[in-house]
């Protein structure tokens, strides 16, 4: 008999039949981080997801680049006047740094509070329309028991998934700011990074108030409404009509509280607070920081249920 | 991983009842299970389910305390020892096999270097290895059903919870599904709760049987023990016109308890009767007697009988 011939056979029966495992198991935190990377995963095979990317990396690179330029601009001007149609005399420095300032392109606290403002539009779009996906998919298609008859308890679950969320909403608002922040101190001097470290903190603090309170209200709300078309409408509800109700509100009573039924302004407001920087016309930080907070206890709160529900069917 | 003559019991619970708002699903429910091939009988309703994700910690029970494999009840150490195949789908859309069942690793705390090794392996030996890598939307009810034993075996557990595992499966699919759980009982020394209302699968498969109605135990204990030793009941396969033999047993008290009229023959003999007299009266009425066997009663008998006493 050709020996190659029972080799072969051999490792077809070993392959066959059942071989037991031998390795250590992890803490059920193991299983966290898999369904997070597997919701991200789930993500980046979107074409959608790598279009919305692709705006706000826009809106970044209008912040990168317009402050590069600032800077840059007031670094060719001379320190002499400039006569100006023969009757006046100008600056151009000062004109350069006055430009920096409306435009808020100077490394100031206002810098980041308007960025994170501007990438909030798209971030909102972002997560209105992949949710369904993310967590909606998994009650659809009672996924659920499959996680959950494993280690992993409710609690990792939907840590899991709100750190795939929380992992969208820091690309789009707190890496670009972070960056940013990076940028100036680099372009301007090296003191700007300790004289701005309030400005450092605030980023970090408002980038991660957003991922908490984005991530725990997406996944809450999907564990609800599972499909995207009913997640838009939830969506546009509370971050289109409850913004113009809110202004409208504040501006009819001239009760600037009316603006708390606004989440993502409260989100703003306490993210000013962090920053360091001033907001007219607005309810006091703490009152909107309690709105948060009562709204991310919600949304514990109806997860609970929600997850409890599925255990148990 | 092999549990090898493990002294603890399998399964130890103490008075535990589980209700659902007003629906009590179980009751009172005391059980020692050692190591081995068990099924889980009753009708829909009779708390099967309940008691399974009682057992992985789904559920807490209500009332009542108890451990499995010593662990106590909802611990996640004990889902780490334990796989779980559920009775629904369970899947997770988009996914490739492999990858389902190598994120099943994972989430039981295997390296993903060593779950996605572990998956193939499990895959292979499941033999879904040509359909690893299609997606789980594209897979059979067959196919779906082993990939649920894929996920439920990937971390080697000690002990296979199977809800409902033929469900949906066609004939072939069912018997290749049973010798599966035969040969993984029997030759790798896992022991497996089987929770089934289908009488034949528990009958190819388990040792041991527990039979569960309206959230109480039946009954439990070896098929063979439960199931009733009738000496006066007989099986008779005759061969010629029976016409005169039957009534020559009537007239010996000797009752017909079924006949399919093809000289298939269920007999109940009165006290005393030896079965040396049906050859007798065979001979004496021209009828052969092809086979004669003791009547004891079937696994379906005796889950009928446990689930009518009341």
């Amino acid at each position: 008999m050709d020996p190659t011939h029972v080799t072969t056979n051999l490792t077809t029966a070993a392959l066959l039949s059942y071989r037991p495992w031998r390795g250590r198991l992890g803490g059920p935190w193991r299983g966290t981080l898999a369904v997070a990377r597997l919701g991200l995963a789930g993500l980046v095979r979107r074409k959608l997801v790598w279009a919305l990317y692709v705006f706000s990396l826009l809106i970044f690179f209008s912040f990168f680049f317009g402050q590069y330029l600032l800077v840059w601009a007031g670094s060719q001007v001379g320190e002499q006047n400039v006569r100006m149609g023969g009757f006046m005399r100008i600056a151009p420095k000062d004109l350069v740094k006055n430009l920096r300032d409306d435009l808020k392109l100077n490394g100031s606290g206002e810098t980041f509070r308007n960025l994170f403002w501007y990438e909030g539009s798209i971030l909102v779009v972002t997560l209105a329309l992949v949710g369904a996906q993310l967590i909606g998919n998994d009650f659809r298609h009672r996924s659920l028991p499959f996680y959950l008859s494993k280690p992993l308890s409710g609690r990792h679950y939907v840590a899991g998934k709100c750190l795939a969320v929380a992992a969208v909403v820091a690309a789009m608002t707190m890496l670009p700011a972070l960056l940013l922040y990076v940028e100036y101190g680099l372009l301007d001097s090296w003191e700007y990074f300790w004289e701005a470290r309030r400005s450092l903190f605030g980023i970090l603090g408002y980038g991660l108030l957003l991922c908490g309170m984005m991530s725990l209200l997406l996944v809450a709300v999907t564990s609800w409404v599972q499909k995207t078309v009913p997640l838009v409408m939830v969506w546009s509800g509370l971050f289109v009509m409850a913004p113009a109700v809110g202004q409208s509100l504040a501006s009819l009573t001239s009760r600037p509280r009316y603006r708390l039924i606004d989440l993502w302004d409260c989100a703003y407001i306490v993210g000013n607070a962090m920053l360091g920087t001033k907001v007219d016309n607005q309810p006091p930080a703490w009152a909107a920081a309690t709105v948060i907070a009562i709204v991310c206890t919600l949304c514990v709160a109806m997860l609970y249920t929600r997850i409890r529900a599925v255990e148990v069917v | 991983m092999t549990v090898a003559a493990s002294p603890l019991p399998l399964l130890d619970l103490h008075a535990v009842s589980r209700t659902f708002g007003t629906v009590q699903a179980l009751r009172d429910v005391s059980l020692r299970l050692m190591p081995g091939r068990i099924g889980l009988l009753g009708p829909n309703g009779a708390g099967k389910s309940t008691l399974l994700k009682l057992m992985m910690g789904l559920v807490p029970p209500t009332s009542g305390s108890g451990t499995v494999l010593g662990m106590p009840l909802g611990s996640w150490r004990l889902r780490q020892q334990v796989g779980f195949m559920p009775e629904a789908d369970a899947l997770v859309p988009g996914l490739k096999g492999v990858e389902y069942v190598g994120l099943a690793g994972e989430l039981y705390g295997m390296a993903r270097s060593q779950a996605r090794r572990r998956a193939h392996e499990v895959l292979t030996y499941l033999e879904l290895e040509d359909a690893r890598y299609r997606k789980l939307e594209e897979y059979s009810t067959g196919m779906k059903q082993r990939i649920k034993l894929a996920q439920a075996l990937v971390h080697d557990p000690h002990v296979l919870l199977l809800d409902e595992p033929t469900s949906g499966l066609d004939p072939a699919g069912r018997d290749a599904m049973l010798r599966l759980l035969v040969r993984l009982g029997r030759d790798h020394d896992k022991s497996f709760i089987l929770s089934t209302h289908l009488l034949g699968d528990v009958e190819t498969t388990c040792t041991q049987v527990v039979v569960l109605d309206k959230g109480v135990i039946r009954g439990q204990g070896a098929v063979k023990d439960l199931c009733a030793t009738r000496n006066d009941r007989y099986r008779l396969q005759l061969q010629g016109d029976p016409t005169r033999f039957l009534e020559e047993l009537a007239l010996e008290h000797v009752r017909v308890v079924a006949n399919n009229g093809r000289g298939e023959l269920q007999v109940a003999v009165p006290e005393g009767w030896t079965t040396r007299a049906f050859f007798v009266l065979a001979e004496n009425h021209g009828v052969a007697i092809r086979a004669l066997t003791r009547d004891d009663e079937s696994l379906e008998d005796m889950f009928h009988r446990l689930i009518d006493m009341k």
